[in-house]
């Protein structure tokens, strides 16, 4: 669970440095990630099985966001 | 510089007035009795173990019909906000969509089923674990914005999205009106057979009601994205 | 028994995890960014949701479906960045661009972003 937190601490700190605007979006892609990883382990201490579909949108949620802006800043919408 | 300085007093005391109201927040023990109603009523007489839904289409229904309202009228100024006037010129050769290349294409074929599978799953389960319908309306739409993405030449069939909406929408509110008929109030879903708790056939009619809202705001949103594009 | 292998899945998912972060910090440049993210994070998700199958087995049916949702997308999107990423003509580190006769940059090259 730490290196967990660490992993995130450290992405962060990626994410407000940055310099390209690539960084950034992949900065939030791997946040996503991580909060899929942490819901899923809070399903397990808490012992509750609906907490899983909440991650599984968020997989869905950060796959189509990342999609969306490489989209974007490619010529426009 | 004077502006820097108004600024800064204003975000004072906002911070002020902020810091007063959370620290007046004191926790609660137990329910309110009105939650406290709802959260033991729900599992009894209207046979659904998930609270939320129970409260959104039954106690509340009301408030989820204006939100259904609310969500055509949206769907209906974005229609006419942004559609192209007769005199616009197309937007030049070189701007035009990119291809996303042949890996998002496979990626597409494959995602795309298992979205909208997905989405009727969360909406058919409203009544039994977390979802319900205008959750899964926006996980199908999502799907199709997936759609829209990966392959830019797809034309959506926008008439016959709006015509499977209201025909949606119109139902819901009949199905409204005959709880009022058989049962008791606006929306009231005791009219159909309740079974028995966590059966997937239970809770009276809401599956039905929650399957209504959720091709409605799946319809919607998939019409409302698709006017966004160039 | 099966806890303590679950534990120890979960764990080196967690590795994973913490050395993709690692990797984004250290890493020169935009596309490498891209490449430790995307790679580490999946594997890590996927170890870490394996330890718990072994954990609780009847949920497995769900944790399937998320990893293999996670599996298939992640790298999908990295990909499309890293085309918008390189059309766009983001500073590269030194080396061979393997992608440049085919690829033509944008011609909006008003702004780099």
């Amino acid at each position: 669970m730490v290196l967990v937190f660490l992993g995130i601490v450290a992405s962060v700190i990626r994410l407000v440095i940055g310099r390209t605007l690539l960084d950034r979006i992949v900065a939030m892609d791997v946040l996503t990630i991580i909060a899929i990883v942490l819901i899923a382990l809070y399903a397990h201490i808490a012992d509750r099985f609906v907490y899983l579909d909440v991650a599984a949108v968020y997989g869905l949620l950060s796959f189509l966001s990342v999609l969306a802006v490489a989209r974007f800043i490619d010529r426009g919408l | 510089m004077m502006q820097r300085v108004l600024s800064v007093i204003v975000i004072g005391l906002l911070a002020v007035v902020f810091t007063r109201i959370v620290g007046a927040y004191v926790q609660l023990d137990a329910l309110r009795p009105l939650a406290a109603s709802y959260v033991t009523l729900s599992p009894e007489s209207l046979t659904t173990p998930n609270v939320i839904t129970g409260i959104l289409i039954t106690y509340r229904g009301l408030d989820t019909l204006g939100e259904v309202a609310v969500l055509f009228m949206v769907a209906a100024s974005l229609g006419l906000l942004l559609k192209p006037l007769e005199g616009q010129p197309k937007p030049p050769k070189a701007f035009q969509r990119s291809d996303p290349g042949e890996i998002v294409h496979s990626g597409k074929q494959v995602m795309f089923p298992m979205i909208l599978t997905f989405g009727a799953y969360v909406i058919v389960n409203g009544h039994l674990s977390a979802g319900g319908g205008f959750q899964g309306g926006a996980i199908v739409a999502a799907g199709v914005m997936l759609l829209l993405i990966a392959t830019p030449e797809t034309r959506l069939n926008t008439t016959l999205l709006s015509i499977v909406e209201s025909t949606a929408g119109i139902l819901f509110v009949l199905l409204g009106i005959l709880g009022i008929v058989l049962a008791g109030g606006f929306l009231d879903p005791r009219f159909l057979p309740a079974g028995e708790l966590g059966g997937f056939i239970s809770a009276g009619a809401i599956p039905l009601i929650s399957a209504l809202l959720g091709i409605k705001v799946g319809a919607e949103l998939s019409v409302v994205i698709d006017k966004f594009r160039t | 028994m099966s806890e303590l292998i679950g534990s120890l899945f979960i764990f080196s998912g967690s590795v994973f995890l913490f050395s993709a972060g690692l990797g984004l910090l250290r890493m020169p440049d935009a596309f490498t960014r891209i490449q430790t993210g995307t790679k580490a994070t999946t594997m890590g998700a996927t170890l870490v949701m394996i330890g718990l199958a072994i954990y609780h087995p009847d949920w497995i049916f769900k944790l399937l479906l998320i990893i293999y949702f996670v599996y298939v997308s992640n790298p999908i999107s990295s990909h499309a960045l890293a085309r918008s990423g390189h059309r766009l003509g983001t500073p590269m580190a030194p080396g061979p661009d393997a992608l440049a006769e085919i690829d033509t940059r944008s011609d909006a090259a008003g702004d780099k972003l």
